[in-house]
């Protein structure tokens, strides 16, 4: 499982965001903008979500979400796909913002619950808050 | 926009210790059964999670929320979560209006007087209603929404309920699906407007509803409000935002963004007001938050009982 998924999340890596990045096992950095957490979207499934590779990034959820003109959902579940959690961590309490009404999943064409994914991410940040 | 981490601090530690997340004792808070002359069992148990009592007092918070959103007084905030839940729930019992307390009961009221004319065999025990953590649930408090639950469950399983009776969506949807899904307790669970029986009325008017996220897209139940409203002569109108595809009234947001929860609320009404019809919810979040705009709207109950 862990390792579909890692290989997965590598194939859009190299295939989206290499520029710019140097390998260094299951982290790779990218100097302007901090590293990538390759393994971050198992490390979410842990928090409910399971579903945020299906995402294809066609943007209905951020068309369709009443917070529209802020890329919400779309850019957090790209954050994850890519592995950028520190972008994720810099921009947490925007999470906060959604209004959990579910637009987003009931019209999602891939079935990949942006609304289950934003919440398992609110999960996520809010236990490392915790732990802080 | 408030930290988040400060808003659920408060609302987690409240909830663990007062069993409320605003901190405010059962017994000031749910009163409106005392006058209601109910059986205290029945092959149903009424269960109210407390929503709809709940509404004053989330008017008054977010009152102050709305003041102090985005001024350096908001940073004060993150001390909030020391005060014990208990003192802060009585002072805010204190500032809030005794004549809004009274009111936010009048939903439970009817919908109790509705269930008895619809020949319902139900009880209603206080001892067993709590708040079913929801909130705790969609600010991702996962942790103590599944502690606040299994105990929420166990009072309901100790007396041995197996049908439920709910009055709002939020706790309709915690008890229907997160309950079974995290604390492994399931109930045969039913909205209120899905166990009327009522005799046909004749009245000539028409209402636009307006359907919470959680009865319109999560549960899938807005039918069943439109059945009731037709067979006593109701007609609801149509808009472009309805049922499974409802626009949310922004209540969500109230406690981390005032502002936010404001402007959302203000396109959903917008909406509302096209047809030019009298509006209509069916969650005291919803009531709550529409009614910030001076639209005229009631309570789906309200308008029900007067015509039933």
């Amino acid at each position: 499982m862990t390792t579909t998924i890692q290989s997965k999340i590598k194939s859009w890596i190299t295939s989206g965001v290499k520029t710019g990045m140097e390998s260094n096992g299951d982290t790779l950095k990218d100097t302007p903008s901090g590293s990538i957490s390759i393994a971050f979207a198992e490390e979410l499934s842990k928090c409910g979500d399971d579903t945020v590779l299906e995402c294809f990034n066609c943007g209905t959820c951020s068309a369709i979400c009443p917070l529209v003109g802020e890329s919400f959902p779309r850019k957090m579940i790209r954050y994850v796909q890519i592995g950028a959690k520190d972008r994720i961590l810099d921009n947490a309490e925007e999470l906060w913002r959604c209004l959990h009404c579910g637009l987003c999943t009931r019209t999602c064409p891939r079935e990949a619950d942006p609304g289950e994914v934003i919440l398992a991410l609110k999960r996520f940040v809010l236990s490392g808050w915790r732990r802080s | 926009m408030f930290n988040p981490r400060d808003i659920i601090e408060v609302l987690a530690n409240n909830v663990k210790q007062t069993r409320s997340p605003f901190g405010i004792p059962k017994f000031l808070v749910n009163k409106w059964w005392q006058k209601a002359d109910l059986q205290t069992s029945g092959e149903y148990m009424l269960f109210t999670g407390l929503m709809y009592q709940f509404t004053p007092f989330i008017d008054r918070s977010t009152h102050y929320l709305e003041m102090f959103e985005d001024t350096p007084w908001a940073d004060y905030l993150k001390y909030a979560r020391y005060v014990p839940g208990y003192l802060s729930g009585l002072g805010l019992a204190v500032i809030t209006p005794f004549s809004e307390k009274r009111k936010a009961g009048q939903a439970l009221v009817d919908i109790a007087t509705l269930l008895k004319k619809s020949k319902v065999d139900f009880g209603y025990d206080p001892s067993i209603d709590n708040y079913s953590g929801i909130l705790l649930y969609d600010m991702g408090d996962q942790e103590g929404f599944v502690r606040h639950a299994k105990f929420v469950a166990k009072k309901l399983k100790q007396k041995g309920i197996k049908k439920i009776i709910t009055v709002d969506p939020h706790t309709t949807y915690a008890l229907k699906v997160l309950f079974p899904k995290y604390a492994g307790a399931h109930f045969e669970v039913k909205p209120w407007f899905e166990m009327m029986r009522l005799s046909s009325g004749k009245c000539n008017m028409t209402v636009t509803i307006h359907d919470p996220c959680f009865y319109g897209r999560y549960l899938n139940v807005s039918d069943a409000p439109r059945k009731v409203l037709s067979g006593l002569g109701i007609q609801s109108s149509k808009i472009r935002n309805s049922g499974e595809f409802t626009s949310c009234c922004g209540g969500p947001a109230e406690s981390i963004s005032p502002a936010l929860s404001k402007t959302i609320m203000e396109k959903r009404v917008e909406e509302l007001k096209e047809p030019g019809n009298p509006i209509v919810a069916l969650c005291p979040i919803c009531l709550g938050n529409l009614k910030k705009s001076g639209a005229n709207v009631e309570d789906f109950s309200a308008l029900v009982a007067r015509h039933a």
